[in-house]
């Protein structure tokens, strides 16, 4: 540890470390806009200068290594003086169309003119260098070249992190600008991230570009369900419909990354649910559904439960004990993963259920085709689309009574004898276990829409009119049984979150 | 009348100059040979004793310099920053163009003295037939046995590479200089680490300036104590003083250091054309302050001298203004040129430079306001000080002295439109 | 740059591959050679066409974007079209000082061309260029690899119908 003075204040701070790191770390927030901390330092906004006692010129904290007995002051008159000149420096050209900007209300020029900046313009609006304002460098990420701040943040990504370099600053001073090779677009399979970086409004979503005004939106902590990775998300909603995802920070996991796949894999959430249970096509209320199933279940026959690595480990959990308590002659067996992908050596990971190892720490085996290749009597299945996905298995179905518990309206819930709405992981509280077996909870983003509800509780239910108590009612003490059960599933301790930066 | 003192120049106007054959005539490498024969430490002692200093600007004493490097290091590059962009200066090409076997010998002792095995020649893009001749020079020196895995028959490596830059100013800076070798855009980097340490591909480097390293071998040849003789003790040695503007006979004249700039502008070139009145001159190529004509009727010239006098000397290139000159006009020239030249990276020089050139232009096309000539004073000061490099110092020093002596013409310019000047043959408009 | 469809490809001479091999070991990554190539390109065919940048990315194991932005860094590549004559006039303070304005006005006029622009048959581009480090002999201007000092508009016509045009 090293000992420097900061602001007045002694602090203990790590030895080796940027200034600039090492005061966050001590709840001081320097300024800064080409600083990233998980990108390669450049020192080129100069917006993060600060005063060290002995040393004439101010020095950049994000290229300054504390060193023991060093005499800090990001305060200071002659830091302020500067910061408001850089602040000034970078606002000569950018324009002045914060209300058609995307960026608005999450901008690091808004935010740092209205605390460092507050000076009174001395340039003319027709003296601002114009350039492009709508520049396709991808299929998901467009560039409004006059309002970028050149802090090459987004190059330095493509160049270090994806490895691609697809992105440049060609040119130089007035006239620099990002931009990619003629016919080599911005493809790669993390470019969004560049949105996320971008701390002003030049890089946007052309998804989400439009979409909303971001100070109207919500957001909860959620998990990509895209691969085993378990990426930590946000989820940002307005309207109870989810608007688009973003990266949580999470060293461990994800860094402060997340794919192009699973960021865009939203649309299935808002759009083509299955709302209300319907029997051979026909809506019915949600009490006959439960009659429905529970009636079929308690014939007698052999019954077969499938259940899904992409389910939350409370539903497995519910789903387990429902088949050893209410079903004790039922099999249960885990089916339809989702075809694999390729690692990446970035975050992508090949399997791309999001909670197989929860599955298997729950206990349930695997073997879905010999199981359906045997069964005979009533067939259960949890966010399976068989028919959809995996057609050989959904052949099998033939002749069988189905029973589909699924979020959207699949082959498989068109062809069941009963589908019965449940939540996607967006709606729900649960918990997905990754590669490494790490137990990662999420919240829900937004409300279930008309009938849907968790699979603990739709399961909840039924075991009331077959006569038991599942006792999986309540999700905190379906939890609390699951995690007294399965030691395996504790739940992570979120990491000491770096402070989550500009942009 | 002074006299001109022909070291540098010696060979200068000689048939074939640039050829080994005459350069050999001369009994050029013969000083190589000896030094070869030194140990690399006595070299260095020599070159530290001379108090030999950069020749590209910054006057830091070349043998200190060279000390720096780290005892222990993997591999040592010399880099000669033959890059020369300074606006009024044009003393490098003159030895690449005529006798290119001069800074070779310096590069052969110089990579002797810092055990390096590799020079890279940083040649600006723009000098075609230097590099012509120094292309020349190197396959001779190679064919000669002078660079290559036996150089001059000891069994030592040395390789020579010629790198041509390609349009940027900014490649002087040495660490730019760096950077453009290795295939990036010629952006200076953070310093530390320093080249010395952390240099050309990550290795321990030194960066020296052609004028700087053609002194070498004369040193090596006459001693430290003769090269001592011309000069002023902090200012050894002989200087190339490029004289350009409005001057009857401009060109490259060789001076110790320490004579009277008004005896360089009136004896050696002949005095201020067409009789004209001396109205201002730049000491040392664009980037450093302005004199008026009676600070510089005062200066002395050499590194300290013109510190004392609130200017440098910088690359020794003079630019000569009479009073036909319109102040306004001139900074013009020198703003567009660093609005056109900074390499966009650090924000207050990247915006700085190019705001500031078009506020001159807009002052000196007679559309300024008195606003905008208080906005140049301060993004004069506003500019320098906060960049990773000295570039934006380079635009600030220019603008503020120009605004600061020459005030009442940038009022008149600001005031009316209309120019002091008694014709404008600066940027005429 | 035109982002038009492109289907040639550009490849070096065997005699520039040698070249190219022989300078390899000379720098300690692949990247240190772009500059070199971009060089001999703009060397053998007039100026840096994008494909020629695609086949110096791969030569220098990067990416062509990487390869466009040093060659718009570095003013000196002509990255539009073949030029067969650059005409370079400095128009720096020195020069200035003794009449490069009127220099470049008169070319302007020969030529039928603003500064920055090229005739339409790629036979001259005129440009306005910073310090060419011929201070001493200005008004001073670079065609293609040869300086011309000490202009006059009488030296710039008997130039220009050298060059084959009046």
């Amino acid at each position: 540890m090293a000992k420097i003075t900061l602001n007045g204040i002694e602090r203990e701070v790590e030895e080796n470390s940027y200034l600039i790191r090492a005061a966050a770390r001590c709840g001081v927030h320097i300024p800064h806009y080409c600083y990233h901390p998980a990108l390669k330092v450049e020192g080129n906004c100069r917006m993060c200068s600060v005063e060290i006692e002995g040393v004439p010129k101010l020095q950049t904290a994000c290229t300054t290594i504390v060193r023991d007995g060093m005499v800090v002051n990001t305060e200071s008159e002659k830091v302020v003086k500067v910061r408001s000149e850089v602040m000034e420096f970078l606002l000569r050209n950018h324009p002045i169309d914060c209300p058609i900007c995307d960026q608005a209300g999450e901008c690091g020029l808004q935010d740092y003119y209205m605390e460092h900046g507050l000076h009174d313009s001395r340039v003319t609006v027709a003296e601002k260098v114009k350039k492009k304002k709508r520049v396709d460098l991808g299929p998901n990420v467009v560039l409004d070249s006059e309002r970028c701040i050149l802090c090459a943040r987004c190059v330095r990504f493509c160049k270090d992190v994806t490895g691609t370099a697809e992105l440049v600053i060609a040119n130089r001073g007035s006239h620099a600008e990002i931009t990619t090779f003629p016919g080599r677009p911005l493809t790669n399979d993390y470019a969004m991230n560049t949105v996320d970086l971008c701390p002003v409004g030049a890089l946007t979503s052309r998804k989400f570009r439009f979409k909303c005004r971001v100070w109207f939106m919500e957001r909860a902590e959620s998990i990509c369900p895209g691969c085993e990775r378990g990426c930590n998300i946000y989820l940002d909603r307005f309207q109870n419909e989810i608007q688009r995802m973003k990266p949580r920070v999470n060293p461990r996991v994800n860094g402060y990354w997340i794919c192009d796949a699973g960021r865009l894999d939203i649309d299935w959430i808002n759009t083509n649910r299955l709302l209300r249970a319907e029997e051979g096509g026909r809506p019915i209320a949600p009490e006959e559904s439960d009659r429905e199933a529970a009636s079929a279940l308690s014939k007698g026959d052999e019954v077969l439960l499938v259940a899904s690595p992409s389910m939350s480990n409370e539903n497995l959990f519910a789903l387990k004990k429902f088949s050893e308590k209410v079903l004790p002659g039922s099999e249960l067996v885990g089916g339809s993963f989702r075809e694999p992908w390729e690692d990446d050596g970035i975050l992508r990971l090949p399997d791309r259920n999001p909670n197989r190892k929860g599955m298997e720490a729950i206990g349930i085996p695997t073997g879905i085709e010999k199981a359906l290749a045997t069964s005979r009597g009533t067939v259960l299945l949890f966010e399976n689309d068989l028919l959809g996905d995996q057609p050989h298995l959904g052949a099998k179905l033939e002749g069988k009574k189905v029973i589909a518990f699924a979020s959207n309206r699949t082959a498989t819930v068109a062809a069941a004898d009963l589908a019965v709405p449940v939540t996607s992981y967006a709606e729900m509280a649960g918990s997905f276990t990754n590669h490494a077996g790490r137990t990662q909870p999420f919240e829900p983003a937004i409300r279930p829409e008309g009938e849907a509800r968790p699979v603990h509780e739709i399961l909840h239910r039924i075991a009331a009119f077959l006569g038991s108590d599942l006792n999986a009612a309540s999700f905190d003490a379906l939890r609390s049984e699951m995690l007294e059960k399965v030691s395996a599933l504790s739940m992570a301790v979120p990491d000491g979150r770096e402070a989550e930066h500009v942009g | 009348m002074i006299e001109q003192v022909r070291h540098l120049t010696a060979r200068m106007g000689k048939n074939n100059s640039p050829t080994i054959e005459s350069y050999r005539d001369d009994g050029g490498y013969e000083t190589a040979m000896k030094a070869l024969a030194m140990e690399p430490e006595e070299v260095i002692e020599v070159v530290k004793a001379s108090g030999l200093r950069g020749r590209g600007g910054a006057g830091f004493p070349t043998g200190l310099k060279w000390t720096f490097l780290p005892k222990e290091r993997e591999k040592t590059y010399l880099c000669v920053n033959a890059d020369e962009s300074e606006p009024g200066t044009f003393k490098d090409r003159l030895i690449l163009d005529f006798d290119p076997h001069l800074l070779l010998e310096g590069i052969l002792i110089t990579c002797h003295a810092l055990k390096s095995d590799h020079a890279f020649i940083y040649i600006r893009g723009e000098f075609c037939r230097p590099y012509r001749r120094l292309r020349d020079a190197v396959r001779e020196a190679y064919d000669a046995g002078l660079f290559g895995d036996n150089v001059m028959g000891t069994g030592r490596t040395l390789h020579c590479t010629i790198h041509r830059g390609g349009g940027a100013y900014i490649c002087g800076e040495e660490t730019a200089l760096l950077n453009s070798i290795e295939g990036k855009k010629g952006q200076p980097r953070i310093k530390p680490p320093f080249p010395t340490n952390h240099g050309l591909f990550g290795k321990s480097t030194v960066i020296n300036n052609v004028e700087t390293l053609a002194n070498v071998p004369l040193i090596l040849r006459d001693g430290a104590e003769e090269f001592r003789k011309y000069g002023t003790e902090k200012s050894p040695g002989t200087r190339l003083f490029g004289v350009s503007g409005h001057v009857n006979r401009p060109g490259v004249y060789e001076f110790p250091h320490g004579i009277r700039l008004i005896d360089l502008i009136e004896d050696a070139c002949g005095g201020v054309r067409d009789g004209n009145a001396l109205k201002a001159v730049i000491p040392g190529g664009s980037s450093v302050p302005i004199l008026t004509a009676d600070e510089a009727r005062e200066l002395i010239l050499c590194f300290d001298a013109c510190m004392a006098a609130g200017t440098m000397l910088g690359s020794a290139g003079v630019i000569v203004m009479d009073e036909t000159t319109c102040m306004v006009k001139a900074l013009d020239r020198l703003t567009h040129f660093y609005g056109h030249e900074s390499c966009g990276q650090c924000t207050p020089c990247r915006e700085g430079s190019g705001w500031i050139a078009e506020i001159v232009s807009k002052i000196a096309s007679g559309s300024g306001t008195p606003a905008d000539l208080d906005k140049l004073v301060d993004l004069g000061r506003q500019i320098s000080g906060n960049t990773i490099c000295v570039f934006s110092d380079a635009v600030s020093m220019p603008v503020t002295s120009f605004t600061t002596k020459f005030r009442s013409e940038f009022e008149d310019h600001v005031n009316g439109g209309v120019c002091v000047a008694k014709k404008t043959t600066a940027a005429t408009a | 740059m035109a982002a038009t469809e492109r289907k040639k490809t550009f490849r070096f001479s065997e005699k520039r591959e040698k070249e190219i091999a022989a300078l390899r070991g000379r720098y300690e990554y692949p990247q240190g050679l772009i500059m070199p190539l971009l060089w001999m390109a703009q060397y053998d065919e007039g100026w840096v066409s994008p494909e020629a940048m695609e086949t110096i990315a791969e030569i220098c194991e990067t990416s062509p974007a990487w390869v466009y932005s040093l060659a718009t860094f570095y003013t000196m590549f002509e990255l539009e079209r073949p030029i067969r004559y650059q005409i370079q006039v400095c128009h720096n303070l020195s020069c200035s000082l003794n009449g490069s304005e009127s220099i470049l006005a008169h070319l302007e006029k020969k030529l039928g061309i603003r500064a920055g622009e090229a005739t339409e048959d790629g036979r001259f581009r005129l440009s306005a260029v910073e310090c060419l480090a011929s201070c001493g002999s200005g008004p001073m201007m670079q065609v293609n690899t040869e300086y011309y000092e000490q202009l006059t508009p009488e030296k710039i016509d008997a130039l220009l119908e050298e060059f084959g045009r009046d």
